[in-house]
């Protein structure tokens, strides 16, 4: 059931909220915990049955070991336990994921004619795989206290982010399934959710997926390109894959307000960072923080001394990992190890304590996240040199032949993000600074905020076409 | 106390509304060139005419544009042969894309075979009976066609008693329904149509059904005389055809289900059956059998070219939108297969028609 159906948006989703809100108000908290989890698995399950049962396969197997590894008293066998429970999540993940990679590239390499085997995997796996190792490691260093079978289910595989994430530290989710708020609280936590959610759906809909025909059409035959062509598919592309990913990811932390849990946020304007390093604090963010806690620091402690040299190894390798991750194709490992070098390179000059005029920091950092999503997005490395072959300068430079048919649908490119935007931003900028308490600000009468609701609803609705999938549901 | 309230989120509510309308008419007008304040709807490419409804010619809704002559379709290019797609809905076309619906890509795939010898003229008006003989000899009088193909629709015969070969038409007044003059319901319609939940909106459906014939007698099949009145219609358009000097063509009717049901097909038959919610559903496929077996004997009976479309064109969404109208795809199938019969013709000498 995609964020953006009629199915989730009127029915699901405030079914279960409306559910939720009166067992809370009826002080029935344990009742809403299995409301929360009944209606999840239902969301998980609803395609396909199976799918459900892995996950709830998972879900046991990693209660059992948080809570062996909480009940040993000595390090041995809790080191033991985490190393079972890390091996088992791999295995799971590897099975599903990387074994068809993995074929193909003994089949590619011995000769050998291995038939895959093709098993499809399950939605978030790599999402709610990553949860429960972080699980496992914070138990193990007794960060948290293993939680039980309901709450650690309920909190790993909650319907507003099982899909595409945020990845969230399963007590902090639990924790708060017990916390006290008045109604108050909870109806200003619900009014935000509302608002979050309704930002997400206009950034994935009217934003987004305004630009995937240019995308699609740029990256299908990236050597009909002319120079100037290539440079505006690979820019379009780094504004797309944001829209998306943060439009889903809003839509994720507002249905989940909409349930009073607070989620991890993903993303803090990426594309105003600096240098690759503050890229990646603003940049899906809790990947980032999985990546450096639970791959890059204990690569580097591994090394013994965290010298530089060591550090830049443990990047490298950190990030090749994060590449994999993503996807089982050597175009998401080279992207990773590219990020890996970029990130290297930072740690170099940051030592050197030299500085770049101001905006030049920027800039760089603007190109070479676009150049790295190159390769993201191509299908394959071949494809992706042949994109980078169109951004050098050829004898097309400036020919706008291959997107010249893109121009009819102009209408639905361009138009609907300036009429958002012309709607959107003035308000929003009245909305900030009344919050602000500025004086210069008047107040938005309630009639004004009607028509300008109204106005993002019907370009939503009926502007923004078919909602295409998350790019994120892929991984 | 609370009535204040209560009528300010009313307020609220019709603000909303009116700013939907609002902002629904300046899209159409900014998109399409569509009056702000006049209304606007699929009925604006029509008009009451002597023979019933008829195109207005130059008129334009949406994807529909109307020539100068009030057929679906541009302009016919002088010094080609001309031929007539006759029917209803499905021929007029409704959910393909511009210049997808059958007739368009008949003419496209025609000429790619004989590069600039045909116009096909799509003279089709939904919902209109085949036997209107005299709306369809006048379009013959004016398009003298070599070639008219006829693509009848069975589901007209539901509650027919008799023909209604040279039948008078009543001359039906220009009026338009309240809803003509609204355009968020024809956007929130189709959208909530792609977009709700499938088992709501059989539901709908099946309510919608059940208040139509609440007390009132369900049939089992559509009676024998409703064929007969369609194999009359049928025949009726063939001898029009026949009297113009033309060659008819008829196509046998085709629909989503093809000739039997498959689980999940449930959905798509309670959407055809809101439109005649008086026959079962099983009387549907029933009727397509006995309307097509009445139609080829009609034909066989005039000595009329046959084209089988039904088991030709597969069944299901890759086909069909929705119970009987053609997507790009099935449209294009269409288009080859009458296409094929009219290249195949003996007699293929163009004959000029009036441009």
């Amino acid at each position: 059931m995609p964020f953006t159906s009629l199915s989730y948006l009127l029915f699901f989703l405030p079914a279960v909220a409306i559910a939720h809100a009166v067992l809370l108000s009826l002080k029935a908290r344990r009742l809403a915990v299995w409301l929360l989890l009944g209606s999840s698995l239902w969301f998980y399950a609803s395609g396909r049955p199976e799918q459900g049962l892995l996950f709830l396969a998972s879900i046991v197997v990693n209660w059992v070991i948080a809570t062996r590894i909480g009940k040993a008293t000595r390090d041995q066998p809790r080191l033991r336990w985490l190393w079972v429970g890390i091996v088992a999540n791999v295995a799971f993940l590897s099975a599903f994921k990387y074994i068809n990679f993995f074929f193909a590239q003994v089949s590619g390499l011995s000769g050998l004619a291995l038939s895959l085997p093709n098993w499809p995997a399950p939605l978030g796996i790599s999402f709610f795989t990553f949860a429960q190792i972080m699980y496992l490691t914070d138990c193990y260093q007794e960060m948290y206290s293993p939680v039980g079978l309901v709450d650690h289910a309920t909190s790993t595989g909650m319907f507003p982010y099982i899909a595409a994430g945020p990845i969230v530290r399963i007590p902090e989710i639990s924790e708060q399934f017990s916390e006290k708020h008045d109604r108050d609280a909870r109806w200003d936590l619900a009014k935000r959710g509302l608002v979050r959610l309704g930002i997400g759906f206009a950034k994935k809909v009217l934003l987004g997926d305004s630009l995937v025909t240019i995308v699609n059409t740029g990256f299908a035959a990236p050597s009909s390109l002319s120079t100037y062509e290539a440079w505006i598919v690979a820019f379009v592309y780094t504004l797309q894959i944001y829209f998306d990913f943060s439009g889903y990811t809003d839509m994720a932390v507002g249905s989940a307000m909409l349930l009073g849990i607070r989620i991890p946020e993903n993303f803090n304007n990426p594309y105003i960072a600096q240098s690759v390093s503050e890229f990646w604090q603003r940049w899906h963010m809790s990947l980032s923080n999985f990546i450096t806690n639970y791959l890059y620091t204990p690569i580097l402690r591994a090394q013994g001394r965290p010298t530089l040299k060591n550090s830049v190894i443990a990047v490298l390798i950190a990030m090749g990992l994060c590449g994999l991750w993503h996807g089982a194709a050597w175009t998401y490992v080279v992207w990773g190890i590219v990020h890996g070098v970029a990130l290297g390179v930072n740690q170099y000059w940051r030592k050197s304590k030299r500085k770049l005029p101001p905006g030049v920091g920027w800039l760089l950092t603007l190109t070479f996240v676009t150049l790295a999503l190159v390769l993201f997005r191509a299908s394959s490395l071949p494809m992706a040199v042949k994109f980078f072959a169109a951004m050098l300068p050829h004898a097309n430079l400036f020919g706008v032949g291959a997107l010249t048919p893109l121009l009819q649908d102009l209408p639905s490119v361009a138009v609907r993000p300036i009429l958002l935007l012309l709607v959107v931003i003035p308000f929003a900028v009245m909305q900030i600074y009344n919050a602000k308490g500025a004086a210069w600000a008047p107040r938005i009468p309630m009639s004004v905020k009607v028509v300008a609701y109204s106005l993002m609803i019907y370009m939503t609705l009926f502007l923004g076409g078919e909602p295409t999938s998350f790019v994120y549901f892929q991984f | 106390m609370k009535i204040l309230p209560a009528l300010r989120v009313l307020g609220y509510a019709v603000l909303a509304l009116a700013t939907f309308e609002i902002a629904a008419r300046v899209e159409d007008y900014v998109r399409h060139g569509a009056p702000l304040l006049d209304a606007y709807s699929i009925d604006s490419v029509f008009r009451p005419g002597p023979f019933g409804k008829e195109g207005k010619p130059g008129a334009h809704y949406l994807k529909w544009s109307m020539n100068s002559l009030g057929y679906r379709g541009p302009e016919l290019k002088p010094g080609r042969t001309n031929i007539v797609t006759f029917g209803s809905s499905e021929t007029f076309g409704l959910y393909e894309s511009p210049d997808h619906e059958y007739p368009r890509q008949l003419e496209n795939f025609l000429n790619s075979k004989r590069p600039g010898a045909y116009n096909v003229v799509n003279i089709a008006i939904p919902s209109e009976p085949t036997g209107n003989n005299r709306y369809l000899a006048r379009a013959l009088k004016q398009l003298s066609p070599r070639y008219v193909v006829i693509y009848p629709s069975p589901a007209l015969a539901i509650g027919a008693k008799a023909s209604s070969c040279n039948k008078t038409f009543p001359r039906q007044t220009d009026h338009q329904q309240i809803g003509d003059w609204f355009r968020l319901p024809g956007r929130l319609g189709p959208y909530l149509k792609r977009n709700a939940p499938k088992p709501l909106l059989k539901s709908f459906y099946d309510f919608d059904i059940w208040r139509s014939t609440h007390g009132g007698h369900v049939m089992r099949r559509v009676p024998d005389v409703s064929i007969a009145a369609y194999s009359a219609d049928v025949l009726c358009a063939i001898r029009t055809v026949d009297a113009y000097g033309a060659t008819p063509i008829v196509v046998t009717h085709v629909t989503y289900f093809g000739d039997h049901l498959e689980p999940g097909d449930d959905m798509m038959m309670a959407a055809w059956r809101k439109f005649f919610p008086y026959l079962a559903a099983p009387g549907f496929l029933d009727l397509e059998r006995r309307a097509n077996a009445a139609e080829m004997e009609a034909a066989k009976s005039a000595g009329a070219k046959i084209v089988r479309a039904d088991g030709v064109i597969p069944r299901g969404a890759g086909n069909f939108a929705d119970f009987v109208h053609f997507t790009d795809h099935g449209a294009a199938l269409m288009a080859v297969i009458v296409g094929d019969a009219i290249l195949a013709d003996p007699y293929p000498t163009p004959k000029t028609g009036h441009a």
